[in-house]
Parts: structure tokens; C-alpha cells; sequence
């Protein structure tokens, strides 16, 4: 791929930026509150360019240990559910849970990273 | 999730028609209210007779096919309900009027305003909070005694749900926006074990949290959102109220604000009847579930046209995971 010049998540940054410290101290209301939220949304996709990438690595390789499979990610995540749907994975297989929430703490790592750490 | 939008004069033209039939007034300085991914909240005064009225307008999106699947209460059945509420003693808007179809409005209703604030962040964190806070939690398990002990004749519209049954609707739910996720499929399996054999049928209101209460400075003085009320197993109620998802940051696991013994106590004294703790840790546990699936729902909504329903929806979808990580601490604790 060609070398974008900024980054997506810097593009994403410049945004998202703009509207917070510009944009966000002019507004009350409605489009405050709504514009609040596109700066939200804008930060999530921030670190997901950023951080992706690392976490579905993680993900995809306790994934393949836990099914014994080399399949690409969403395939394994496929078979994952598959297995919990129709009950032929026990739900306390060995490895199960922690492989669960420690997708859920990735996932969160883009989403809200402060949930996992507040009580 | 679509819904009509007015501009601001012509929907503030057609509220003071509405109003008009009790008495010739005017609405004045109508304004929408941040909040409500589901519904429209305005804000208006109505001056009529040389006297000012604060009220708020509230209009609920057309009703989606297929009804009746999830409980969801017509804008007439919602307004009846919170009336036996406030005869049982518990602290439930005044409805003034519900729109009819031909008032150009859409579903809603009228309500007389309660002063206080609603936001979950003020009311967890403010210092003109604090007074309030220490005593929520009991006044919360006081209100919730009140509401399982309504009457239910005239509220033959209510839907009875049983915890087997609501897991069925949820699942439902899931399967209909598609979304495929592994710790989705495992909650949805752990709460199918662990549904509890043993519940007592009474009102619920199935929504009973901090953000959809009016509080000042003395406490809680409104309960809101009557909309997806039911019969089933009055714990779930306890249950929601603990959420952290709905604790706004707060340090008190009821609410963000009170102690979980305090609310029991007072539920048990004003019901007379014993707080259940592992099934209201079960109800925890599968509101979390069930919030888990709202958010997948509303993060996958759409416009007929294919682009996303709007973004604060899109928003919502982002925080599936929160109530999900929960689960899993809850499901632990309580192994």
C-alpha cells in the first residue's frame, strides 16, 4: 500500500481535534451534545487505526491455540460461535473465558479504555 | 428508529392547538432536550390564564413491526400505567394529555415538569447531590416496593414475562441484526443454565436506573421511562438498578450512588418481603446480557436509505462490550 501522508489515525486525530477545541466551546444543546458524540466516535476510530492491528493478532492467536486451527480470524470466530450455539463447547472448556474477556478488554482498548480499569 | 422530525415552530404551533382544547394559551420557549437515543424530549412553558407552566412533550418513534415482541407500551398505555403508579404511591410524571393521531405530533404525551436533573454524571458526582445520595439508595428500595405492589386491574396491556421467556426475546433480538459474536452466544448459554426456577409474578419496571430519575437535592422526586414495563420477577428491577453501566462512574454499586445492603434493607422492610441476593446478581448478570444485545441492535440500525440510523445510535453500538466485560466479572464473583 501506498504511504499515506498523515496517517489515518493522525487524519482522524486532526478531525476530531478541530472538533473538540474548536468547534465543541461554540454549541449548547442538542448539537453540543451531539457533536460530544462525533468526537467520541472519532477517537474510537483513532485508536483503532493505531491499535488494531496488535489486538486481532492477540486475539487470533489464543483463538487458534483454543480451536486447534490456522483458519483467518473471522472463520475462527465463526466456528467459535458455532460451537457455543448448538452446545458441542462446554462453557467451561479449559482456556474459554479468559480468551473471552481478554478479546472483550481488547476490544474495550479501542472502544473505552478507561471501563477496565475503573472498580 | 426513524421518527419525524419538526422544525421547532411548527411543532410548538400544533402543541399549543393540542393544549388549546383545555383552555386558550400559548407554548413558549419549546426547546428539545440532549439525551433519549429512542425518543424526543422537549421542554416548553405554557402560559395560559396569566399563569406559567412548566411541561415537557414527549414523542416516542412510530411503533416498529413486529409488535408486541418486546414489551413496549403504547404512548395511551404508558401514560395509563404511570396514573396507577402515582395512586400506588410512587413518585411517576403527571400526564396532562396524550397526543391522538390527528394532532400532527406523532405518539406521545404531555407532562407536567418535575424539577431536578436527570444527567447520571451530575447526579453521581455533583456536590448538590451528596444529601441526596446518602439516602437513594433506601428511597430507591422504598419506590421499587411500591411499584411490585401495584394493582394490576386495568393494566390488562401489560405483557407477562418469565426469565425463560425474556431470554427468548433476547435471543431473538440477536438473531435478527445478525450480529455473531462469541461472548454474545456464550452469555446467552450461561444465563439459559442459570435461569431461576422460583419467581413471584409482579409489576416490573424494567428500567428503574440512575438517568431515568429526577433527583434534587432531598433525593429521588420523579421515576421515568415507564415504557417497557411488565409483569415478571420483580429481583430483575434490584438487578438493573446496580448496573454499572448505569453507575455513571460513581462509587456506590446502586446506581453509582448507594450501598447494596441499604437498598435491600429498605426494599425488605417496606415490602416485607426477602431480597433474593444471588437472583438479583442473576438479574445483574443478564441485564448486562441484554443491554449487551440493545447496543448491538442500535449500533447496527439503519435508515431505509442504508446509511446508519444516526450517530449517537453508531455510538451506542461501540459500547457492547462494556456491559459483556461485566458479565464475566459478575458470572465469577458469584462461582
Amino acid at each position: 500500500m501506498t504511504v499515506f501522508v498523515p496517517s489515518m489515525a493522525r487524519l482522524v486525530q486532526a478531525a476530531a481535534d478541530h472538533l473538540e477545541h474548536e468547534l465543541l466551546p461554540t454549541l449548547e444543546g442538542y448539537h453540543r451534545y451531539q457533536t460530544r458524540v462525533c468526537v467520541n466516535v472519532l477517537r474510537i476510530v483513532q485508536r483503532q487505526a493505531e491499535q488494531g492491528a496488535v489486538l486481532e493478532a492477540a486475539e487470533w492467536a489464543r483463538l487458534s491455540e483454543l480451536l486447534q486451527s490456522c483458519e483467518a480470524l473471522p472463520a475462527l470466530n465463526d466456528v467459535l460461535v458455532g460451537q457455543l450455539d448448538d452446545g458441542s463447547l462446554p462453557l467451561d472448556a479449559p482456556g474459554l473465558v479468559p480468551h473471552l474477556q481478554a478479546t472483550l478488554g481488547e476490544a474495550l482498548a479501542i472502544n473505552n479504555p478507561i471501563w477496565t480499569r475503573q472498580p | 428508529m426513524e421518527q419525524t422530525v419538526l422544525d421547532t415552530q411548527a411543532a410548538a404551533d400544533r402543541l399549543e392547538r393540542v393544549l388549546s382544547r383545555h383552555g386558550v394559551g400559548t407554548v413558549q420557549n419549546l426547546r428539545r432536550l440532549t439525551g433519549g437515543a429512542t425518543k424526543t424530549t422537549w421542554s416548553f412553558e405554557w402560559v395560559s390564564g396569566g399563569v406559567t407552566e412548566a411541561l415537557i412533550l414527549q414523542q416516542m418513534p412510530a411503533a416498529t413491526a413486529p409488535a408486541r415482541r418486546v414489551p413496549k407500551l403504547s404512548a395511551r398505555e404508558d401514560a395509563a400505567l404511570m396514573h396507577v403508579a402515582r395512586a400506588g404511591g410512587v413518585p411517576a410524571p403527571v400526564v396532562r394529555v396524550v397526543l391522538s393521531e390527528a394532532d400532527g405530533l406523532g405518539e406521545g404525551y404531555v407532562t407536567e415538569a418535575v424539577p431536578g436533573e436527570t444527567l447520571g454524571k451530575r447526579v453521581v458526582n455533583d456536590e448538590a447531590f451528596a444529601g441526596a445520595r446518602a439516602s437513594m439508595a433506601q428511597q430507591c428500595g422504598q419506590i421499587l416496593a411500591a411499584i411490585h405492589r401495584l394493582p394490576l386491574q386495568g393494566l390488562q396491556f401489560l405483557q407477562t414475562l418469565s426469565p425463560a421467556q425474556e431470554l427468548d426475546v433476547y435471543a431473538e433480538l440477536l438473531r435478527d441484526c445478525a450480529v455473531r459474536h462469541p461472548a454474545l452466544s456464550f452469555a446467552l448459554r450461561w444465563v439459559r443454565e442459570h435461569l431461576p426456577a422460583d419467581w413471584t409474578p409482579a409489576l416490573v419496571h424494567a428500567d428503574f436506573r440512575t438517568g431515568n430519575l429526577i433527583v434534587d437535592p432531598e433525593g429521588v422526586r420523579c421515576v421515568l421511562d415507564w415504557e417497557i414495563a411488565r409483569i415478571g420477577d420483580p429481583m430483575q428491577d434490584l438487578g438493573v438498578l446496580c448496573m454499572r453501566s448505569w453507575r455513571f462512574g460513581g462509587a456506590g454499586e446502586v446506581g453509582g450512588f448507594g450501598d447494596r445492603e441499604d437498598l435491600y434493607a429498605a426494599y425488605e422492610t417496606a415490602s416485607g418481603q426477602p431480597v433474593d441476593r444471588a437472583r438479583v446478581r442473576f438479574w445483574e448478570a443478564f441485564s448486562n446480557l441484554k443491554w449487551a444485545i440493545a447496543c448491538a441492535r442500535r449500533g447496527s440500525a439503519i435508515r431505509s436509505d442504508g446509511r446508519p440510523a444516526s450517530v449517537e445510535l453508531c455510538a451506542v453500538g461501540r459500547r457492547m462490550e462494556e456491559p459483556l466485560w461485566d458479565f464475566f466479572q459478575l458470572i465469577q464473583e458469584a462461582a
